[in-house]
């Protein structure tokens, strides 16, 4: 059994028993910073809910952007809160866990896309990551589900996908990230269902929709959605006039170079694993692949080299949320019956 | 005349109209030039290149001699001008390649004399043996530029129609060079023919216009036309359009 | 015959994705024209039809298909090994020029004497042995064939010794150089490319230099990346005159005085994607007072071809190509392109002679710009 684990735990400055999430504290917060979880997008409060469904459901307060912890007044949450949760006495504090098991879920982060000059991420301002139109997109995000683009705001009504920017590439990530092909399908139909004129073009590779009913749903993206497929890496994207993306590419179908003028181009970027993922599994003495991926065995593939360690969803390599949640049970009988006993 | 040791080896492009006329008068009068000599006609001196010039160069020959016709007598309009760049760019090439630019004559004139031809012929021929016998050019020793001789340079070999490969040339310092393996392509067998100017006779049948003998100082397009028919029939050039009507049509 | 060729080029990892063919410059003008196409036949027929293609030698061999290739497909050498075996069943590209070029590169293997050093300028300083040589490349060859372009390459490698002098070298330039076989290599005639390459060896080694320095990208990469090959260790250090001089512009050897003007920079093929110098020109330009750099969108790893190469196959797509990258130049509102290669400047200033061009550019060569502000 494993010893004990160290937990550092970061102060909040609000009491968790106390605060109900009622937003009091965020509406007269003078503070306005980028939202990290709307991938800078959006704004938030120097006080703020890390995200909606976020559990708990606790407000923090972000000790970089407070004005208190900067010039030593406000308090302005303080006297606003009428549980009286705030509490700027709190301290950052590690916390010594008992543990039976350990189950590693770390997760992804995605490729930063600017090595990836000939797509101009950062100098074409209307190509995009996926991560970010997925907050424009939705009703919750920064623009409430409509698509307006980053240049001039406009609805964008044309968007082209580019599928595997930087996966399955030798000079970046060779493998597939196995999400993307869905995911784009999935960005197009919403498009369509938030502004019946868009059009919406999924440059592949190969479509890798390998699932159940996913082929399905490309045709019914295809067919209801008005969905086009051009089967051709993207070559190049150029900056046109009103700032209009202009995709360069081969439709290998036809075997024609074609160029393509678009409102937004949304890049499916490839997904790596968590940075972090790499100090942890090094303190953890976890194996990782060349990659960063933890190592497991075809035959128990929820156990680590490590006894008691198990690890599940993309930090173990590629996969969807189906098969993440599917892993996650595996992890979580393994290390059940690590700390009980068999049965 | 026979060929002696030393005799520099002299590749001339022949502008078929004017030059080749005196260069076939020179064999029918049986002047004495040069004999290590091959004539490359062209149909006009304009088609020389530079690539052709220096490829000749490459391939061993000691002098170049460009034959075009005389200024304003040029049956394209300017031919033999455009030839005059080519042969200046040559030159200038050949100077900073470390070669003489001497080895490359160029003759601008419309005398369809036999003599002309070979007092041409010799008095360049003469220039280069000079330069051949200070070893080669003002700059390399012999000996270096042979270093390494004969490789590379077959680029594209039988396309071309200069040089002499195949039959064993003397180089400029007068050392004999080994003959290169490569099959002689057939239209170097049919210049190899015609180059003895005394072999040059033509076929007795054939007709031969009366006034070719002696012709006046500058010979009449139309004239030298027939002389050009004779000597081969592929060569079909219409009559009507002389250069004279030519340019007269042109103003 | 293309059997090793793609085992080599690991041609056989080939998605058939196409990011090749539609990053090709040539491709966009000229639909005959497919890199992904030619790896594609080789691969079905490793002994066919791909020799009888014309198209390869269409080829700029600028290497953006190889710089983005997910497969790390080597398209420059699969061209240049497809080359050296169309050469050898008898077929070649026109020639450039009507050959001229590739006639005095030929002509230097043996028929050439020493060089002809005069056109080095009166005012420049250069020595007989010395630890640092500069190789002149075909500069002064191409100052005779170029002059009615507007592009004197004889001044380039003048102002490449005048920074130079500048920055306290007193360069060797030596009487017994060659063409470097660079355009031969890459038309598929490696013969001629390696007798020049052991003249040339044989003439640095004698001259006892440590350092060689180019102004010519292309004499660059071969000598960085080519001669090793066939060579091995050659036994000397090489460096652009771009790599040669930022370092000492940065120790503050140099000095420049002065300059009005927008000034935006074309990377060549060679110098960029083959041997990855980006920011050593750039600091140079910066390192003049006043002269304000902007990029172009397409700059750097991404930078469009100068539209010809090699000196062979100059068609109506390659003055496209040419116009295209003029017109971007000229769109970043920049008064002069200055390239870091030579070639790149001759191959743009002929299409800026020939072209309707809306706004009209200045090209000039990186020393060029250098020498003429140079100062206290």
């Amino acid at each position: 059994m494993l010893d004990a684990g160290r937990h550092p735990r970061k102060a909040r400055y609000v009491n968790e028993d106390l605060c109900n999430a009622c937003g009091d504290c965020v509406a007269k917060c003078p503070t306005k910073v980028p939202d990290a979880f709307n991938v800078g997008l959006g704004e938030r409060k120097a006080i703020y809910l890390y995200f909606d469904q976020g559990i708990p459901s606790v407000m923090t307060i972000d000790e970089d952007s407070c004005r208190f912890f900067a010039t030593g007044k406000c308090k302005v949450c303080e006297k606003m809160c009428k549980k009286g949760a705030v509490d700027f006495e709190q301290k950052d504090r590690t916390v010594t866990i008992d543990a039976g098991a350990i189950v590693l879920a770390t997760g992804l982060s995605v490729m930063d896309p600017t090595p990836l000059t000939q797509y101009g991420y950062g100098r074409i301002p209307n190509v995009i990551t996926g991560l970010e139109y997925e907050r424009l997109i939705n009703a919750t995000g920064p623009t409430g589900g409509r698509l307006y683009r980053p240049s001039d705001g406009e609805l964008a009504h044309r968007v082209a996908y580019v599928q595997c920017a930087g996966s399955r590439d030798m000079n970046h990530c060779d493998y597939c990230s196995s999400v993307c092909c869905m995911y784009s399908i999935k960005d197009a139909m919403l498009g369509r269902e938030h502004d019946p004129d868009s059009v919406s073009h999924i440059f592949h590779t190969d479509l890798r929709n390998v699932g159940k009913w996913f082929q399905r749903y490309q045709i019914r993206g295809e067919e209801e959605y008005g969905i086009k497929f051009i089967r051709g890496r993207i070559a190049e994207i150029q900056n046109g006039r009103s700032d209009n993306p202009i995709l360069w590419y081969e439709d290998t179908r036809t075997r024609e170079v074609a160029s393509l003028e678009v409102d937004m181009v949304v890049l499916a970027m490839a997904a790596l694993p968590s940075p972090d993922a790499k100090e942890l599994t090094r303190i953890l003495g976890v194996e990782v692949d060349r990659y960063g991926f933890v190592l497991t065995d075809d035959a128990t593939p929820s156990s680590t080299n490590v006894g008691g360690i198990y690890a599940c969803g993309f930090c173990k390599g590629p996969c969807d949320i189906p098969e993440s949640v599917a892993q996650a049970s595996a992890a979580a009988s393994s290390a059940s019956t690590r700390v009980l006993g068999e049965r | 005349m026979a060929v002696r040791r030393g005799d520099p080896n002299i590749l001339a492009f022949v502008c078929s109209w004017h030059p080749l006329t005196a260069a076939d008068n020179a064999g029918e009068d049986g002047c004495r030039y040069s004999p290590r000599t091959t004539i490359v006609p062209v149909e006009c001196a304009g088609r020389v290149t530079v690539a052709a010039i220096l490829r000749a160069l490459l391939n061993g020959v000691d002098g170049i001699l460009v034959a075009a016709c005389g200024r304003g007598d040029c049956h394209y309009s300017n031919g033999n001008e455009s030839c005059e760049k080519v042969v200046e760019e040559a030159r200038e090439i050949m100077r900073i390649a470390g070669l003489a630019p001497e080895r490359l004559g160029f003759d601008l004139s419309s005398d369809v004399d036999g003599a002309h031809f070979a007092s041409l012929v010799s008095d360049f021929a003469g220039g280069v043996s000079k330069l051949n016998g200070r070893s080669g050019n003002a700059r390399a020793p012999a000996k270096k530029r042979r270093a390494g001789g004969g490789t590379g340079g077959k680029r594209r070999a039988g396309k071309r129609t200069t040089g002499k490969r195949g039959k064993a040339a003397v180089t400029r310092s007068g050392a004999k060079r080994k003959p290169t393996a490569k099959k002689k392509p057939a239209v170097k067998r049919k210049l190899a023919a015609g180059k003895k100017p005394a072999a040059r006779k033509k076929p007795a049948a054939r007709k031969r216009p009366a006034a070719r003998k002696r012709p006046a100082a500058k010979k009449r397009p139309t004239e030298k036309r027939r002389v050009a028919k004779t000597r081969s029939k592929s060569r079909t050039k219409p009559a009507a359009k002389t250069r004279s009507t030519k340019r007269a049509s042109r103003k | 015959m293309l059997e090793e060729t793609i085992q080599r080029t690991k041609a056989y990892y080939c998605l058939e994705c196409g990011i090749c063919t539609g990053s090709c410059p040539v491709s966009r003008y000229h639909p005959d024209f497919s890199p992904r196409l030619m790896v594609e036949r080789a691969l079905l027929r490793p002994d066919g039809p791909s020799l009888d293609d014309r198209e390869v030698w269409s080829c700029l061999t600028c290497g953006t298909c190889s710089a983005r290739c997910p497969s790390l497909v080597d398209y420059n050498e699969f061209t240049r090994a497809t080359r050296v075996a169309a050469r050898a069943e008898g077929t070649a590209g026109i020639d450039t020029h009507a050959g001229t070029m590739i006639a005095f590169m030929e002509l230097q293997t043996n028929a050439a004497g020493e060089r002809d050093l005069s056109w080095i300028a009166a005012d420049v300083r250069t020595s007989r042995k010395g630890k640092v040589l500069f190789f002149t490349g075909c500069l002064p060859y191409f100052g005779v064939v170029f002059r009615d372009y507007g592009v004197d390459t004889v001044g380039m490698a003048n102002s490449t010794i005048r920074l130079m002098n500048a920055a306290g070298v007193r360069p060797v330039v030596s009487c017994g150089e060659r063409c470097c076989g660079h355009d031969p290599y890459w038309t598929g005639d490696a013969r001629t490319m390696k007798t020049l390459a052991r003249r040339n060896l044989e003439m640095i080694k004698e001259s006892g230099a440590q350092k060689v320095v180019f102004a010519c990208p292309e004499c660059y990469v071969m000598f960085k990346l080519v001669y090793p090959k066939y060579f091995g260790v050659l036994g000397f250090d090489v460096a652009h005159v771009t790599e040669f001089l930022a370092p000492r512009v940065a120790a503050g050897k140099l000095r420049f005085a002065e300059r009005e003007g927008v000034v935006t920079y074309h990377d060549p093929c060679r110098l960029g994607r083959y041997a990855g110098v980006y920011d050593e020109p750039r600091e140079l330009l910066a390192a003049v007072p006043g002269l304000e750099l902007v990029e172009m969108p397409r700059a750097r790893a991404e930078a469009l071809c100068c539209g010809s190469s090699a000196w062979v196959s100059c068609t109506r797509v390659n003055k496209q190509i040419q116009l295209e990258r003029l017109a971007e130049a000229a769109d970043t509102g920049a008064s002069t392109l200055v390239t870091g290669c030579p070639k790149c400047n001759i191959h743009l200033a002929c299409a800026a002679k020939d072209g309707d061009l809306e706004k009209k550019i200045e090209i000039k060569f990186v020393t060029d710009v250098m020498a003429e502000a140079l100062g206290s």
